[in-house]
């Protein structure tokens, strides 16, 4: 009973810490706060503000290219990472070390060891200049349109082996006997894996898609650490807008009215999981 | 049907041996059970036949024709998992068709194919269902399904049963030997459960330890056992064995078992016996009889009386062995104290103490 009651405090903390946290955030979004907080209701002006910025826009619709392209190739190479393994006993030390190491570091230091990768005058382009190819040219980073996807190539290499480990974990997990009926059925191995394996382990494959989308949707470091958001704004996402507003622009309002729609767009998502899992349920 | 010949098999994980020098020849048409005690190897050597795993050595023929290094799929041959293994994100149907649609098998054949199938397992409802939605028995249907729809002649089982409760394993059991009835295709099917082997079998393999020790019919495996791992591994009680040593008398072979005396005159011994060769009489339980006026072979203390309602069991300590003998509830009433046991000498068997094989 008194191991109970000394769970409370702790209890309470977190509650009002993580909810209070979020419900006061979404509160002042409809207040018309900007470098102090101040409880003057202003309707959806900070939201209206919000929409009339070329930069939210930016923002927001770079989430769903980054995120879509994000998730999309980290599991084709976790996946195809997870298959790797799943065949060779060997190589598979090799594999899981060059793969699963990212998962420990910070994304500060995936988007630092990648800026330096990628950035036109010290890295690949440098180097394989160095190497004679005087017209080989790379530098997305530096361009508008294509910054983004250094953020993709970035992000995959950091997440693909974490979506290894989960799937591989998958894999292990089915019943030899499918496999050797596949042999005595005479299915392809690549057969058995389109149209059996994966299939199976689709639960396991939406976990791995909320936990992208997780990334996705409260990914900063990465941005700030590869691009700074740069060139212009052209990187940002809804995360490093939010802190941006927050902290440099000290527009406390429309930094609540975005981290409003970003936490409104979080849970989207889980009721799309939860869907998707009672579609499972009932099947 | 196919008739499958294994020659001198071996097989090892390691340097564990698994499966060691193991030569048997299957008829077409044959029910052959591989039936011994957990771990002696029936799954791999039904893996070895399937083509699942490669061997060390030996060779195995199907119809004579080497398929040492088929893949499974071209040995063609039709097989049942334990866990059924069906494929749980496709329906009853898709089941039974995938196989074939990788084959690339014609719509209509494979239409007809699976009808054929889903009518003589009675599945035909089930066929838009996913496993999760079948019971034990029905996925045990769907998974036979499955190999029959590849329409070969030959078919391995890897325990079939044994994750069915007890009645429907009866209701199963029946049901597979009507199968191997109306297809008169080749079973090979592994089991630890005696009563199926039994049932089942027109030959049982018993195997220990990666070895063949008998392969023969139900009648011989029960009643001529070849070796004492089969004596006391077959029956329910097992062949009561009592250790003795062989004497040349004059009035023919005998064999002293504590203070008793067991003439063995007319026992067909396979090998001529030595004279103070130690050896182990054996007798089942229903050839003993319980005779107290005739002058009996042995006797007995009477320790337990068990009615098993047909039949009741009888339990007796003789000479520091305990032995079972089943009688007649009638005969069995009121028993105590000590008795006398007789039996016929064409109904024992009588190994050697040290092979452990039948003399
Ligand atoms: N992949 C493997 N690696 C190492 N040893 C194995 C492997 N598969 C089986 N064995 C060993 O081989 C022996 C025989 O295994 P097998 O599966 O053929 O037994 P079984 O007779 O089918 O037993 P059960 O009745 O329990 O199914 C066992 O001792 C087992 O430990
Ligand atoms: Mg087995």
């Amino acid at each position: 009973m008194m191991a109970r009651f000394a769970l409370v405090p702790s209890i309470l903390l977190c509650a009002i810490g993580f909810y209070g946290a979020m419900l006061w955030t979404v509160v002042i979004s409809f207040t018309s706060s900007t470098i102090t907080p101040r409880y003057e209701f202003a309707g959806l002006a900070q939201y209206v503000r919000l929409f009339t910025m070329d930069r939210w826009h930016v923002a927001y619709t770079n989430m769903f290219v980054f995120g879509a392209l994000y998730i999309a190739c980290s599991l084709i190479f976790g996946v195809l990472l997870a298959i790797a393994l799943d065949q060779s006993i060997r190589g598979r030390n090799l594999l899981q070390t060059i793969f699963l190491y990212p998962i420990a570091l910070s994304f500060i230091v995936t988007g630092l060891a990648w800026q330096w990768l990628l950035n036109p005058t010290t890295g690949l382009q440098n180097y394989v200049r160095g190497l004679g190819f005087e017209s080989f040219a790379f530098d997305w980073l530096s361009s508008p349109d294509r910054a983004v996807y250094t953020l993709v190539i970035a992000g995959v290499w950091h997440a693909a082996g974490l979506v290894m480990a989960i799937m591989y974990a998958g894999l292990g997990s089915v019943d030899g006997e499918i496999w050797r009926a596949g042999r005595v059925d005479g299915i392809p191995r690549t057969t058995m894996y389109r149209r059996i394996i994966l299939p199976m382990l689709k639960p396991v494959i939406i976990v791995c898609v909320v936990l992208l989308s997780m990334d996705v949707i409260k990914s900063y470091e990465l941005v700030v650490a590869m691009t700074g958001g740069g060139p212009g704004y052209s990187t940002d996402l809804p995360a490093k807008f939010v802190v941006d507003n927050l902290f440099t622009r000290t527009n406390i309002g429309l930094a609540s009215a975005a981290a409003t729609l970003m936490l409104a767009s979080i849970i989207v998502l889980l009721l799309l999981f939860g869907w998707l899992q009672k579609e499972r349920v009932a099947r | 049907m196919i008739g499958v010949q294994i020659e001198s098999l071996s097989r090892h994980f390691g340097a564990l041996p698994v499966l060691r020098d193991i030569s048997m020849e299957v008829q077409p048409g044959e029910f052959t059970v591989l039936l011994g005690p957990s771990g002696c190897g029936k799954s791999t050597l039904l893996a070895s036949i399937a083509g699942l795993d490669d061997l060390q050595g030996g060779r195995i023929l199907f119809d004579s024709a080497d398929v040492s290094d088929l893949e499974p799929a071209e040995r063609n041959i039709g097989m049942v998992f334990q866990s059924y293994a069906l494929y749980p994100t496709m329906t009853v149907r898709q089941n039974l068709s995938f196989g074939l649609e990788v084959a690339k098998t014609s719509k209509a054949d494979i239409q007809e194919r699976v009808t054929w199938a889903a009518q003589l397992l009675q599945i035909e409802p089930l066929l838009d269902r996913k496993p999760s939605q079948l019971s034990g028995g029905q996925r045990q249907r769907v998974a036979i399904g499955r190999a029959l729809v590849r329409k070969t002649n030959l078919f391995l089982f890897d325990e079939p049963l044994s994750n069915l409760d007890a009645k429907l394993r009866t209701e199963m059991r029946v049901e597979i030997k009507e199968l191997h009835r109306r297809l008169g295709a080749t079973f090979i099917y592994v089991t630890h459960d005696q009563v199926e082997a039994m049932t089942l079998a027109t030959r049982i393999a018993i195997m220990q330890g990666g070895r063949i020790e008998q392969y023969a019919t139900p009648e011989d495996v029960y009643e001529r056992p070849a070796s004492l791992f089969v004596a006391s591994f077959i029956g329910a009680p097992p062949m009561n064995l009592l250790p003795a040593t062989l004497k040349q008398t004059s009035h023919g072979v005998v064999a002293f078992t504590g203070d008793h005396t067991v003439s063995l005159k007319g026992y067909p011994f396979k090998i001529a016996p030595a004279d103070g060769q130690p050896i182990v009489i054996g007798i089942r339980p229903e050839n003993i009889l319980i005779d107290g006026n005739v002058a009996p072979t042995l006797r007995a203390e009477v320790v337990v009386v068990e009615p098993l309602g047909a039949d009741t069991l009888v339990w007796v300590d003789c000479a520091a062995n305990r032995m079972a003998v089943r009688t007649h509830p009638k005969e069995a009433k009121g028993l105590s104290g000590s008795i006398g046991l007789s039996f016929k000498v064409e109904n024992l068997s009588i190994f050697s103490k040290d092979s452990g094989l039948r003399l």
